[in-house]
């Protein structure tokens, strides 16, 4: 799989004296859906902010359909990137966050056309266009001039995931896209999710809710401590886990449920 | 009214307490002004037809006008200063940061007035002319003697400037800490640059909240720019006070000059208000 969207190769990260992520090493191959599961506190924000290099990483390497992200191969060592090349690298790597981080103090349309116009320097009507069409997909071309903080938080997110769509992205990270919401809320942000998958985004999910990884995800990589416990496909990760932990961990969401 | 439903409950009025006490040390604080005010009158400690006709007199107004340039100035120039050392104060460098934190001290921890005299005093001795030159070259683009820059006006400016600076800085510090950084990684991820993410995100949200004591600190520094009678700048205080040096009207002055204060602290106010509205927290 040397033609992997996402490769993630032998990647440590450490916050002090913490280890965050050991000897982490995944592939992802484009159009391919993965989701993320595992306890809190087991690494997957931190994995997501770290492909994106939001996140410094201490050792190993990160690649997006080949390339090295924030940093550069000088042979013996990585000299990371400027802040210009970083920005650069980041335009085609979207990235949906759990408490939506809409920027407040613009409108919905405003939220949507600012990436393409003032990072990829789009024009005004293009860029209007465009975030119009986005917000029609997801169902929310009327709230266009309404700011954030009038929206519902279903809504929010998923301004928020027409606003990473504009960019045109390569891959997507999706972190926890679901957990800041009402339960009644999560149906709307996962069926847009869902229809992401269907158009074929290649996009890693980190969530806590079983019904994105069950219903429409490709493979599940379940991570504890900082590790993979377990990369399966889907179907096989929920009929037939092979670890303990896994077990474990399916068991308490089944009790949950009941 | 409603008819009572519920024969054992029949429906009456409902009665709240009235808080006597208030009412009662309104009346008393009414009292008190009212004395005061009388007691002004019946000693008559001003000549009305006087106050009236200074309060339009040109010293007056230029004094007036000279004091709302002086404050208005030095607030936008200690915004910009202030910025630049929040910004230093938040890099994350630990020298930028302890330089941003030791100004701060120093000019918030002396007097105003103090810094004012320095600046027009101390300045000119230690550098006895002012030049700007091209380094390692003989090109001399402008060259004058220290006493003849620093004049009362540029030495007030500087010194309210850069006290109120530290002030601000503060200010302008809480101001962008309180931008969530949730907004800061969406901008980033958007492919935004550090410079963008601050244009574009992190400083409009921070101007917002900044916005109240801002507005605060400008209507102070409008009262603050009387310092500058101390070193001879022709401000409102400064025009009232030589005014009522040659003719003893001393409380018709002191009055002029704070009736003018009030009109441009209601001008500053206003001013707040009206940003306040056009930018409403979202």
């Amino acid at each position: 799989m040397s033609n992997s969207a996402i490769r993630v190769v032998d990647v440590d990260k450490s916050y002090g004296p913490l280890l965050v992520l050991k000897k982490l090493r995944l592939e992802v191959a484009p159009g391919e859906v993965v989701a993320l599961l595992g306890p809190s506190g087991s690494g997957k924000s931190t994995l997501l902010r770290c492909i994106n290099h939001l996140e410094t990483i201490d050792a190993g390497r990160i690649l997006i359909n080949g390339s090295l992200i924030g940093y550069e191969d000088k042979g013996d060592h990585l000299l990371q990137l400027s802040d210009r090349q970083i920005s650069a690298q980041r335009r085609s790597i979207g990235m949906v966050f759990q408490s939506f981080n809409l920027f407040r103090h613009m409108t919905v349309l405003r939220n949507v056309m600012t990436g393409p116009m003032d990072v990829l320097g789009h024009s005004r009507e293009q860029a209007r266009t465009r975030a119009m069409e986005l917000l029609a997909s997801v169902g929310l071309a009327e709230k266009a001039d309404f700011y954030p903080s009038q929206l519902s938080g279903g809504q929010q997110q998923r301004v928020a995931i027409a606003r990473t769509l504009a960019m045109d992205p390569k891959v997507l990270l999706l972190d926890e896209p679901t957990s800041a919401l009402d339960p009644e809320l999560t149906g709307e942000v996962i069926a847009t999710i869902r229809k992401l998958a269907n158009e074929g985004y290649t996009m890693m999910i980190a969530t806590h809710e079983m019904s994105i990884a069950s219903e429409f995800c490709d493979r599940v990589i379940f991570m504890v401590d900082g590790e993979i416990v377990e990369d399966s496909p889907a179907q096989a990760f929920f009929n037939n886990p092979r670890h303990e932990r896994t077990r474990q961990f399916l068991a308490r969401y089944e009790t949950n449920r009941q | 009214m409603s008819e009572a439903t519920t024969p054992e409950f029949p429906t009456v009025r409902v009665v709240h307490r009235s808080d006597w006490g208030a009412w009662l040390l309104s009346l008393v604080c009414i009292a008190l002004v009212a004395t005061i005010i009388l007691a002004g009158i019946r000693a008559e400690i001003m000549d009305v037809g006087l106050f009236l006709g200074y309060m339009v007199s040109p010293q007056i107004l230029i004094g007036a006008w000279n004091a709302l340039m002086l404050g208005t100035l030095a607030t936008l120039a200690a915004m910009v200063v202030g910025l630049i050392f929040a910004l230093m104060r938040v890099s994350g460098n630990p020298i930028l940061a302890s330089i941003s934190a030791t100004y701060v001290y120093f000019f918030r921890g002396t007097p105003m007035l103090i810094q004012l005299m320095f600046w027009f005093n101390a300045v000119p001795i230690m550098f006895d002319q002012i030049v700007i030159a091209i380094p390692f070259t003989d090109m001399v683009l402008f060259q004058s003697p220290t006493t003849r820059v620093i004049t009362p006006f540029v030495a007030a400016l500087a010194g309210l400037s850069l006290a109120e600076g530290a002030y601000m800085s503060e200010i302008i510090r809480a101001g962008l800490q309180a931008v969530d950084t949730g907004q800061r990684s969406a901008a980033r991820a958007l492919g935004m640059t550090n410079r963008q993410v601050l244009n574009r995100v992190v400083v409009p949200q921070a101007a917002r909240i900044i916005l109240p004591a801002a507005g605060n600190q400008y209507i102070m520094m409008l009262k603050s720019s009387s310092l500058a009678s101390a070193i001879g700048y022709l401000e409102l205080l400064r025009v009232a006070t030589d005014i009522y040096s040659s003719n003893f009207r001393v409380v018709e002055l002191l009055a002029v000059a704070a009736f003018w204060y009030l009109v441009m602290t209601a001008f500053a106010t206003a001013l707040q208000t009206g940003l306040e509205k056009a930018f409403p927290h979202r």
